[in-house]
């Protein structure tokens, strides 16, 4: 497959399990933009919900994701954004840990990245480590990753190698590695189709180059 | 000596009756069935790679099977190399002692689980909830069939016999223990807001979290664990112990066997190419993280499973759990899903692996009776297990060590005898055109004298018509 029709394919994947997909132009400014989208259209304007306070919003604290400056963003769409790392006079990482997980419970939004995307089923890979908590994308009821593309590949076996090549380069494997496809489904209720029983209801990712 | 599984709840001829008496049941599972088995063609038929694909997961699973203890010992070095804890669990109480143990020594009370048939197996609820521990299932289905008191009716759709109305009254009920607002309505969403609220305050709470496992990775020591909901991902994530449990049979070797595998289920279960979430699960969390468990604990369940290498019967342990056969068993509709079977294995997989693992002895009524031949299930198994032959197999052991009801053999030898004469068998025709106007209702006949009336429970048959071919034969004057 081409870039183009891994780029096509994913989207059309994605979508089709029920998440947003957003095509970013190129560039830290352009992903910039494409996030402010993908936020508003993810995660209800606040002040849709008078009285509940600033919403909050939790991020990956990662180095690729870094240049972005997306607390900023989150910020200026009217969020109170979180890093998931140690605060300074957090010595005990106790403490944090619990702090982090407070904020989880009560985000409105996790944002991450995303090691790789798998076009053939509509995936994403997300590595737990240091800055990048398992609960981003968990806890809160949105989701947003952010996804190089030029990290698309066309199969899930493509995608283990990759991350067979980090674990070389680590020398481990993350503990948890988890794929998502779509938003969190049951169909328990009479067959019936429903979604965010216990993960993210609504769920989106955008694609860009920077 | 095979393992255990839990007693049937009831004897055989009372779930009988009761499943045929619950059109309701049938209803519901023939609608369940249906709808997956139809997701299934239309996905495979959208996705042709996926063929190549299943074939390699079949070899992946034979070859694995041929050198299961070098697997074993392999994934039990490299998890054992992250701080994990593994343990191998002969009979079902070995799990419950080892889970015992874990929370006596963390002082856990509260336990989540995601959905696991090895805990169904070993029957963990019980054990856990007997030594005072508080057991929380937290798939949205098993979490229905938990408040009910139930046990599931179908591995992959537990709550299908459930209406609407049914759970909400379950919620309702569980608000009102809790001090929680009960759903707002009996729409889907409405009943899934509640449980999402409920349970996310029970996940936050866990001091363990147990699973099950879909696959090991023997080369890296990874657990992986499927789900649609997140829950296995909230169980393995919050909690800051982490017990897994899980059958021996589920190690491959490497991630590009994995690779192969790992859309096998959601696609031949539910036509789905990858469940809403994978989770590789490699060790407990690292020095550096922030969140995951601390603890690490993966219990490998045999409970008779060892015995069945190099049998004939070995390519059973191939079974990824998917319920595609379940699917297309017209039994399985007939007897409204999986309550009828008594054991936690139900559909043409529970007719076979109930009495392997258990003893025949156990459960003989589920090749003889739960098994109409046709040969379906052999069909729609992604890992080609012989199924039927199975079945055939295990009706052959049961004849030979004299398991079948008592006569059974005798009433067959005498209809062999009867009918081995065409003057036995123009006999026995015309005494039940006599007799069967005593059995006839609604132009069918639905019962017969003495023993014969066991036959007709749950069944019944056209009526002998007036007039045999034989006799149509020779009144239009045709020859011998």
């Amino acid at each position: 497959m081409t870039g183009a029709e891994l780029l096509e394919s994913f989207r059309s994947r994605w979508e089709g399990l029920g998440g947003q997909a957003f095509l970013a132009q190129e560039g830290v400014e352009g992903v910039r933009a494409a996030c402010r989208e993908a936020v508003r259209c993810l995660a209800p304007p606040p002040e849709a919900a008078p009285g509940s306070g600033m919403p909050l919003a939790l991020l990956w604290d990662d180095p690729e994701l870094e240049v972005l400056r997306l607390d900023e963003v989150l910020e200026a769409a009217g969020f109170r954004a979180f890093l998931w790392r140690a605060e300074a006079g957090e010595e005990e990482p106790g403490q944090a840990a619990a702090r982090l997980r407070g904020i989880a419970a009560r985000a409105a939004l996790g944002v991450t990245g995303a090691a790789w995307a798998v076009a053939e089923t509509g995936t994403l890979a997300l590595y737990s480590g240091r800055g990048t908590g398992r609960l981003v994308s968990l806890l809160p009821p949105a989701h947003l990753a952010v996804l190089r593309r030029s990290r698309l590949v066309a199969t899930v076996g493509e995608g283990f190698r990759m991350l067979a090549g980090e674990e070389a380069r680590r020398g481990d494997l993350p503990s948890a590695v988890n794929l998502v496809s779509g938003p969190s489904m049951s169909a328990d209720i009479e067959g019936e189709l429903t979604t965010g029983v216990h993960g993210p209801a609504r769920v989106a990712v955008v694609i860009g180059e920077w | 000596m095979s393992g255990k599984l839990p007693e049937a709840p009831a004897p055989w001829p009372v779930r009988r009756s009761r499943a045929l008496l619950a059109p309701r049941l049938r209803e519901a599972a023939t609608r369940a069935a249906r709808r997956l088995q139809g997701q299934k063609e239309a996905a495979c038929a959208a996705y042709p790679q996926g063929e190549a694909m299943r074939r390699r997961a079949v070899e992946a699973k034979r070859r694995a099977l041929r050198r299961l203890d070098a697997l074993l010992a392999q994934l039990t070095e490299r998890v054992e190399a992250r701080g994990g804890h593994v343990v191998r669990a002969r009979w079902p109480e070995d799990v419950a002692r080892y889970v015992l143990e874990v929370a006596r020594r963390r002082g856990a009370r509260r336990i989540v689980k995601s959905k696991s048939m090895t805990t169904e197996e070993v029957e963990l609820n019980a054990h856990l909830e007997a030594a005072g521990l508080e057991v929380r299932e937290t798939d949205l289905g098993e979490y229905i069939v938990q408040l009910a008191g139930e046990r599931p009716a179908h591995i992959l759709v537990p709550a299908a016999h459930k209406s609407r109305a049914d759970v909400r009254r379950l919620f309702a009920r569980e608000a009102e223990r809790t001090g929680e607002t009960p759903p707002a309505g009996e729409s889907p969403e409405e009943l899934t807001a509640f449980a999402r609220r409920r349970l996310r305050q029970e996940f936050l709470e866990a001091e363990i979290g147990i699973t099950g496992g879909n696959f090991l990775v023997a080369e890296t020591g990874t657990l992986v664990l499927i789900t649609n909901e997140g829950n296995g991902r909230m169980v393995t994530s919050l909690p800051p112990v982490h017990i897994a449990v899980v059958g021996i049979e589920k190690v491959v070797a490497t991630w590009e066997e994995l690779a192969d595998l790992i859309q096998q289920p959601p696609l031949s279960g539910v036509g789905q190419r990858l469940t809403s979430y994978v989770s590789l699960l490699s060790g407990p969390r690292r020095p550096d993280e922030l969140d995951g468990p601390e603890e690490f604990h993966l219990i490998l369940l045999d409970n008779g499973r060892s015995e069945l290498l190099g049998t004939d019967f070995e390519d059973v342990l191939r079974c990824i759990r998917c319920g595609a056969c379940l699917n297309v068993c017209p039994v399985f509709r007939a007897v409204g899903g999986g309550h009828a079977y008594g054991s936690v294995y139900s559909g043409p997989v529970g007719v076979v692996l109930t009495p392997l693992l258990a003893g025949l002895e156990s459960a003989p009524e589920l090749p003889e009776s739960l098994c109409s031949m046709c040969h379906a299930c052999g069909e729609a198994c992604p890992m080609e297990i012989d199924l039927p032959g199975h079945i055939l197999r295990l009706r052959r052991q049961e004849a030979a060590r004299g398991l079948e009801p008592r006569g059974f053999a005798t009433a067959l030898a005498l209809w062999a005898r009867l009918w081995s004469t065409l003057a036995g068998f123009l006999l026995s025709a015309r005494l039940g055109r006599l007799g069967q106007g005593l059995w006839r209702r609604e132009g069918r006949l639905t019962g017969g004298p003495g023993p014969l009336s066991a036959w007709f429970v749950g069944r019944d048959m056209a009526p002998l018509a007036p007039e045999s071919f034989h006799e149509w034969w020779r009144r239009r004057g045709g020859a011998r």
